[in-house]
C-alpha cells in the first residue's frame, strides 16, 4: 500500500474503484453453486487470484477477500466452524500476493447474520462481538489494508466496527443495505439512509456507503442507476465521512440456467459521475456487476480527472 | 372493548407482558382457547402481517408482535393440547435452498405462517432437492416454499418445482418462491405457483393457495 486509503481519500478528489464482486463473477471460473464461496477461493487459489489480476486491469482500486460466508454463523452451516481462521487468513494473503502496491485489500465482514440481535433475535451482544473478532484477527493477519463491513444489519455492523477499532488502527468502509419502499429507501430493519449512515459514522467508520439492495421499486433497468443517485444524496444530507455506492445491477433473472443482470456497463457509466457529483468517492457495482461495467467507469473517471492512469 | 379486541392491539402493539397479562384475564373472564387464539392473538398478527405488506411498518415491528403474540401462545398450550391441539389450516414446509444460508427472510415467513394458524416444518438452510421432496411427501403438504439470497442459488427452486412434478403429489402440492433476488417474472418462468415479495405478502399469497383466509 503506497499512500494509506485515509490519506488519498483526504488529500486528493480521486475516486476510487470499488473491489469486484467475485460472489457473482466466479461462476464464470467454475465455481458450482453449492460450496461455501471461501472455502472453493481457498481450494482454487490460482482462479480466484486470477480474476482479481484482471479486476485490476479493469480498473479495480480494491481486492475484497469475499469472506462473507467465513463468519462463525454463515461457516457453521457448511461445517467449517473451525475452519474460520484459516478461511479468513488464507483469502486475505492470496489477495495480498496480488495486490499492487496502489491498491487495497478488503477484508469483507458480513452484517447479514442468520439472526438479529436481542430484543429482536436471540443474538447477544457479546456473542456477535466475539464472532466478528474471531473472524477479523486472521483477515488482519492476512494482510487486509482496510475492514469492509457490508450488509442488512446495523446493529451488528456496528459491533464489527468496534471490533475493528479494537484491533486495529485500519480504516473502515461501512455499507448498509437499502432498499426502496413506499416510503423511500429502508434497511432491513426500517432505518432511513440519513439514519443508518449517522450510526455508521457514529460507529466510526471512514467510508460510508450503500450496497446491494434494490434501487427503485420499477422493473425499468434504465431508472436502477438514477435510483443510486439518489441514495447518495440522502446519505451526504445525514453525515459527513467519505461516501461509498455499490448497487447491484439490477434484479436478476435465470436465462437457460444462467443468471443474468439487466442493467448494462453503459447505463452505469452515464450515471456514475451523478454518484460522483452527489458526493461519493468510493464508487462500484456489487451482484452481477461485469469488469466491462468497471472499464467503462474507470474510463469516465479517468476522462473527468478524478482517477490516475 | 372487549378483552378479545385488547389482545388483538396489544399484539400489534408489540407488548408481550401486556399480551400475557390481557389473555389470563380473557381466560379468567371466560373465553375460550379458540376465540384468544384466533380472534386475538392471531387476529393481530394478521393485522401486522398487513401493515408489513404494505411496507408501514419494517421488521422490527413485525418481529416484536410476533414475540408478543408467541408468548400468548405459550400460555394457552396447555389448554390447546388437553383439547387434542389445535386443527392447522395446512402444512407448509418451508427452506433455504442449496448452497444458501440465508434465513432471516425464511424464518419470519416461518414465524408469520404458525401467527396465522398453519403448521410449518422448516427444514432450514442449505436444503436439497432430494430433502424438499421427501419433507413435502412425508408430511403430506400442500405447500412448499422457497427461499434464495443468492441470485447463484436461484436455480434450485426450478429444480425443486421440477422434481415435485415427478411425484404423487404433482398437482396437489403448490410451490411458492421468495428472496431477495426473486421476483415474479422468474417465479413465472420456473413455474412457481405464487411469488411473493416479502414475508407479509408470503402469508397471504399462501393462504389463498390455500384457499382460507377473507380475501
Amino acid at each position: 500500500m503506497a499512500i494509506h486509503l485515509r490519506e488519498r481519500l483526504r488529500n486528493t478528489n480521486e475516486v476510487l474503484l470499488h473491489y469486484p464482486p467475485l460472489h457473482s463473477m466466479l461462476a464464470d471460473w467454475g465455481k458450482d453453486l453449492e460450496s461455501n464461496l471461501s472455502q472453493w477461493i481457498v481450494d482454487h487459489p490460482e482462479k480466484y487470484q486470477d480474476a482479481l489480476r484482471q479486476a485490476f486491469e479493469a480498473g479495480c482500486d480494491f481486492a475484497g477477500t469475499q469472506t462473507q460466508a467465513a463468519s462463525p454463523w454463515r461457516a457453521e452451516p457448511f461445517g467449517l466452524r473451525d475452519k474460520i481462521r484459516e478461511l479468513n487468513y488464507q483469502s486475505a494473503k492470496l489477495a495480498r500476493q496480488v495486490t499492487p502496491p496502489d491498491r487495497y485489500v478488503l477484508g469483507h465482514v458480513s452484517i447479514t447474520n442468520p439472526d438479529f440481535l436481542k430484543p429482536l433475535g436471540n443474538l447477544t451482544y457479546e456473542e456477535v462481538y466475539e464472532g466478528f473478532k474471531e473472524q477479523m484477527l486472521p483477515l488482519l493477519e492476512g494482510g487486509v489494508d482496510v475492514f469492509l463491513i457490508v450488509g442488512n444489519q446495523t446493529d451488528a455492523g456496528e459491533i464489527a466496527t468496534k471490533v475493528a477499532k479494537d484491533i486495529c488502527d485500519l480504516p473502515i468502509i461501512f455499507q448498509n443495505v437499502f432498499y426502496a419502499t413506499k416510503k423511500g429507501f429502508r434497511t432491513m430493519l426500517g432505518l432511513t439512509p440519513e439514519e443508518a449512515s449517522l450510526r455508521a459514522e457514529k460507529a466510526g467508520a471512514d467510508v460510508v456507503g450503500g450496497s446491494c439492495g434494490l434501487m427503485t421499486k420499477s422493473l425499468d433497468p434504465s431508472e436502477w442507476y438514477p435510483g443510486a443517485t439518489s441514495l447518495v444524496k440522502e446519505m451526504r444530507r445525514a453525515c459527513s465521512q467519505y461516501l461509498s455506492i455499490q448497487p447491484d445491477a439490477g434484479i436478476a433473472t435465470l436465462v437457460e440456467g444462467k443468471t443474468i443482470y439487466p442493467v448494462p456497463p453503459k447505463a452505469m457509466a452515464t450515471e456514475v459521475t451523478h454518484w460522483v457529483d452527489a458526493g461519493a468517492r468510493i464508487v462500484g457495482g456489487c451482484c452481477g456487476t461485469s469488469l466491462e461495467h468497471y472499464r467503462k467507469i474507470a474510463k469516465i473517471l479517468k476522462d473527468r480527472g478524478l482517477r490516475r492512469g | 372493548m372487549n378483552t378479545l379486541k385488547e389482545i388483538c392491539k396489544s399484539v400489534q402493539r408489540g407488548k408481550e407482558a401486556e399480551v400475557i397479562e390481557l389473555v389470563r384475564k380473557g381466560l379468567a373472564e371466560g373465553y375460550s382457547w379458540e376465540d384468544i387464539l384466533n380472534k386475538g392473538l392471531f387476529a393481530g398478527m394478521e393485522v401486522v402481517g398487513k401493515l408489513f405488506e404494505e411496507e408501514e411498518i419494517f421488521i422490527p415491528e413485525m418481529l416484536m408482535a410476533a414475540n408478543a403474540m408467541t408468548a400468548g401462545q405459550k400460555l394457552l398450550e396447555p389448554l390447546i393440547m388437553g383439547n387434542g391441539g389445535q386443527k392447522a389450516v395446512g402444512t407448509v414446509i418451508l427452506g433455504t435452498v442449496k448452497g444458501d444460508v440465508h434465513n432471516l427472510g425464511k424464518n419470519l415467513v416461518n414465524i408469520m405462517l404458525k401467527g396465522a394458524g398453519l403448521r410449518v416444518i422448516d427444514l432450514g438452510v442449505d436444503v436439497s432437492v432430494e430433502k424438499f421432496v421427501n419433507a413435502a411427501i412425508q408430511d403430506n403438504a400442500q405447500i412448499v416454499g422457497m427461499s434464495a439470497l443468492l441470485t447463484t442459488t436461484m436455480p434450485h427452486m426450478k429444480a425443486v418445482i421440477d422434481a415435485l412434478r415427478k411425484t404423487p403429489l404433482k398437482g396437489k402440492v403448490k410451490t411458492i418462491i421468495g428472496g431477495a433476488c426473486v421476483t415474479q417474472q422468474f417465479a413465472d418462468e420456473i413455474g412457481a405457483d405464487a411469488y411473493a415479495e416479502n414475508a407479509g405478502a408470503g402469508i397471504y399469497k399462501v393462504k389463498k393457495l390455500l384457499g382460507i383466509g377473507t380475501f
